[in-house]
């Protein structure tokens, strides 16, 4: 399989006064495509800042960060709003979609952006909401808000879908069905797939495992046989 | 209770941009307002200095026998004990052939000019002192020049031919300006009517008007002339035309009183005199410069009178708009607080506070700067009009007050009101966050056709349009407010314009162009302010949306026409309800100030309103477009709402 990002001593520093924060203090990792990779660690480990510059969201205090070849740790301002218009996709803890937009909407809001976006309605279909693209977002259950969300990260039909603790404000099983979604996307559509949370149960599901802790890498493995979200408890 | 106290300042320094505004909508009002109420009595004070100890006449008589006034019709009219003093005079208008100036008409008047009856003020040179000798040149003083009476220096000869002065045995006589004087009856530039006869047809000629005012002193000529070799009494040849009349008890200038008192004295002269066959009875109230200072005026106090209504209903609006957010924005603090006891009253104070020191400071500063700084600048737009003296700041407005303490207290009020209805949930409903108003099918969703063609984008705006109404309320009067406003400035220079060619008015009008420019500046500063407070304020509604929109990979420029979309188009349709509303609105305000009608306002006035609007609308969003800039994707993310 070949490499699809490939970070190489990444920094990303916070001053505040005289104050510096390394949120990310020197990482180095490499995800292939079309893998479910899940990045772990408690809260304030750096999990969020270093999913923030995978995103483009962001720009690099040091190091260097490869998307398919191209570094984005040079990228300006506009440069990394491309990148995050064709490049990658996004599913929020807070779902973030348009409350004056109907599902469908909300899903086309982020493909018009795009040329090679695939059919909104299709992929609505896909993640079970044929009967609900009509709906606003108050109208929909959490469960079924996420799913938007994540039709709209994947209609965009992107290199790489950051999730930032998806099922973070889910019950139980509404979360297992948005990550077997997920997963759904990487295993069966190929999609390269990136999971932040601090659920550690989440980890048995994942391709690739990367802890982190103070801003630093201290697990970086490979899981050769996933199991499937169904399997999995917590 | 030092933590609420702290909150309060903390309430302040958070929010300077909706403190400014707040201040700045109500410093535009009453400077506006302020000044207008002061200009209306300043000025009036300062044109009175023109009758103000000259014993100004407040009756001319005019003699329609050819016999003239003798001493016993001044005995006559002395005979009313309020009659300070009166005094006859020749008065007669000619019309000359002059060399250079063309066709001339001057105005004689052969008079005491020592008289302290309407007292001729010496601007400058001197009174004539040396006995006339009618065979060499006569000294005169003239009329003060203006841009409708010739303008000469001391020194210069006007030469005239007998056609007046008939007891004159010679063709030509010399007249030498030896003064400049200012009579108290002519104060404006206003052309004079004349009254010459056509030599031909003996008619008195229409559309004529005097060059210029000639004053001769009677005290100087000669007591016996030749006429023919014979000599007779000089009073012979100057035939007392007319007579001036001044009286000691009277109400103050300008008042009804005074125009029902002289109207009196009118009907009683007539009658002494042998009814309007016999004599002409003028007040001053048919004095040109009188009554227009009077008639332009009143224009400018009743239009002093409209804009207050209207201002202070914008204020309200804004400082709605201004609480209404800040509360929501401040909702949890609420909630604590008032889950740890403290008295809703208290929490009332606080954005009491707020409005009470925002709109007290935009309402003194207004009425510090409006009151001097607007009629000081409407000033030389009167004076190129009128004869104005030095302002005295010492006159003062009472409805100036009323209006500042109005424009607080009814924000003050708004302020109660709106925190008081929200602190009536429960402190439990008020800790959970406002849901945002859910999207909704529109109306315009149902005409199917239309809404499929729609662009995407446009779809979001309008549906966010129409999801806050109250929003677009809000947005729209304050937008048709500030259409209306411009709208009349326009409408009030156009009206000047077109009564300019009228004769009756003529440059009068022209200055009522200035009031009307001051109103449209007025109005775009208004305009701005508005739109901003409420560009600003959908901003800071928007800015989990925008966030989002920016993470999706919208540029900045595309994230602020999400925005603004929505701020153009409720720009446009307040602009489109507004310009119909404006003219029925403007069509009843110039009926009110009997100033011209609404079919003397141009097309292109309507377009440049329509244009202003708009291109404020553009300026303030181009403003706003930094905010855009820096919402922060990361911090609105992660706050749930």
């Amino acid at each position: 399989m070949a490499t699809l990002i490939k970070a190489n001593n990444i920094v990303k520093k916070f001053v505040t006064g005289t104050h510096e924060v390394h949120a990310v203090d020197g990482m180095s990792f490499e995800i292939e495509k079309g893998e479910l990779t899940v990045i772990v660690g408690p809260s304030g480990a750096g999990k969020t800042t270093l999913l923030n510059l995978l995103g483009g969201m962001d720009n690099l205090s040091d190091g260097n960060l490869f998307v398919d070849d191209v570094d984005i740790s040079k990228f300006n301002k506009r440069e990394l709003t491309d990148y995050r218009r064709n490049e990658v996709g996004f599913v929020f803890q807070f779902y973030n979609l348009m409350p004056n937009l109907t599902a469908l909407e909300n899903v086309e809001l982020s493909t018009e952006l795009k040329r090679d976006s695939l059919d909104p309605l299709e992929v609505l279909t896909s993640v079970g909401l044929k009967e609900r693209v009509d709906n606003f977002p108050s109208q929909l259950s959490g469960g079924e808000q996420q799913r938007v969300s994540i039709a709209r990260a994947i209609a965009k039909n992107p290199k790489l879908i950051l999730c930032d603790e998806p099922t973070g404000a889910l019950d139980y099983v509404t979360g297992k069905e948005v990550l077997s979604l997920l997963a759904k996307a990487a295993h069966e559509e190929h999609k390269t797939v990136i999971i932040v949370t601090h659920n550690l149960a989440l980890t048995q599901m994942s391709d690739h495992l990367i802890r982190v802790k103070n801003g630093k890498i201290y697990e970086d493995v490979r899981n050769p046989h996933p199991k499937d979200i169904k399997d999995i408890e917590w | 209770m030092k933590s609420f106290t702290k909150t309060i300042l903390r309430m302040f320094k958070e929010n300077k941009g909706r403190f400014i505004a707040n201040f700045l909508i109500v410093f535009l009002s009453v400077a506006i307002t302020a000044g207008f109420a002061f200009l209306v009595p300043l000025y009036e004070h300062s044109y009175l200095e023109n009758y103000q100890n000259n014993h100004t006449a407040d009756i001319i008589l005019k003699d329609k026998t050819t016999n003239g006034f003798s001493r016993y019709d001044i005995e006559k009219v002395k005979e009313d004990d309020n009659v300070y003093d009166a005094t006859t005079f020749m008065c007669a208008d000619c019309e000359y052939e002059d060399s250079e100036r063309g066709t001339q008409i001057y105005r004689f008047y052969i008079m005491d000019l020592k008289s302290k009856l309407n007292e001729l003020k010496l601007e400058s040179g001197k009174f004539p002192d040396k006995e006339y000798d009618l065979s060499k040149e006569v000294d005169v003083v003239t009329e003060v020049g203006n841009a409708n009476l010739n303008s000469y220096d001391i020194g210069d000869k006007i030469v005239v031919d007998d056609s007046l002065l008939r007891f004159i045995q010679q063709d030509t006589m010399t007249l030498n300006v030896v003064g400049v004087v200012n009579n108290p009856l002519y104060n404006c530039v206003q052309k004079e009517n004349a009254t010459v006869l056509d030599k031909k047809t003996g008619e008195v000629k229409e559309d004529t008007y005097i060059n210029a005012i000639i004053y001769l002193d009677r005290e100087l000529f000669p007591e016996t002339m030749d006429y023919y070799g014979t000599p007779y009494p000089v009073e012979n040849f100057l035939l007392q035309t007319d007579m001036y009349i001044s009286y000691k008890e009277k109400s103050s200038y300008f008042s009804s009183a005074y125009e029902n008192e002289m109207n009196q004295k009118k009907a009683e002269l007539l009658e002494t005199f042998g009814g309007e066959d016999k004599i002409a009875v003028l007040t001053l109230e048919e004095n040109i410069s009188y009554s227009l200072f009077k008639n332009y005026n009143s224009k400018v106090r009743s239009l002093s009178f409209i804009f207050p209504f209207f201002f202070i209903l914008v204020c309200a609006l804004v400082n709605l708009i201004t609480i209404t957010r800040l509360i929501k924005e401040e909702r949890p603090m609420i909630a604590t607080y008032v889950s740890l006891g403290v008295s809703k009253g208290k929490i009332v104070l606080k954005y009491f506070l707020f409005t009470l020191i925002s709109t007290l400071f935009g309402s003194v500063l207004g009425m510090a700067l409006g009151s001097p700084i607007l009629p000081g600048v409407v000033l030389p737009a009167y004076g190129a009009v009128f004869q104005m003296h030095p302002l005295d700041f010492k006159i003062q407005s009472p409805y100036a007050y009323i209006v500042a303490v109005l424009v607080v207290l009814t924000a003050l009020i708004v302020t109660i009101l709106s925190s008081t209805s929200y602190l009536k949930e429960t402190p439990a409903a008020l800790m959970k966050e406002k849901s945002p108003k859910p999207g909704k099918k529109i109306f315009l969703q149902r005409i199917t056709f239309l809404w499929k063609r729609l662009p995407f984008r446009f779809k979001s705006s309008f549906r966010n349009i129409f999801r806050q109404k109250k929003n677009l309320i809000l947005t729209s009067l304050s937008i048709i407010g500030s259409t209306l406003l411009v709208l009349i400035g326009f409408s009030l220079f156009d009206v000047s314009f077109a009564l300019q060619e009228d004769v009756l008015f003529g440059n009068v009008a022209s200055s009522m162009g200035v009031i009307s420019l001051v109103i449209i500046l007025f109005a775009i500063a208004m305009a701005i302010v508005v739109i901003y407070s409420l560009a600003n304020m959908n901003i800071a509604d928007r800015q989990r949306e925008l966030a989002t929109l920016k993470v999706l990979g919208y540029h900045d420029r595309e994230c602020s026409f999400y925005t603004f979309r929505e701020i153009m188009f409720i720009s446009l349709l307040a602009v489109i309800i507004g310009i119909p509303v404006s003219t029925l609105i403007i069509t009843f305000v110039l009926q009110y100030l009997d100033f011209g009608t609404i079919g003397d306002v141009k097309w292109y006035s309507y377009l440049g309103t329509f244009l202003i609007i708009t291109f404020t609308t553009l300026f303030v969003n181009l403003l706003l477009f930094p905010k855009i800039k820096a919402v922060n994707m990361n911090d609105s993310l992660k706050i749930i709402d």
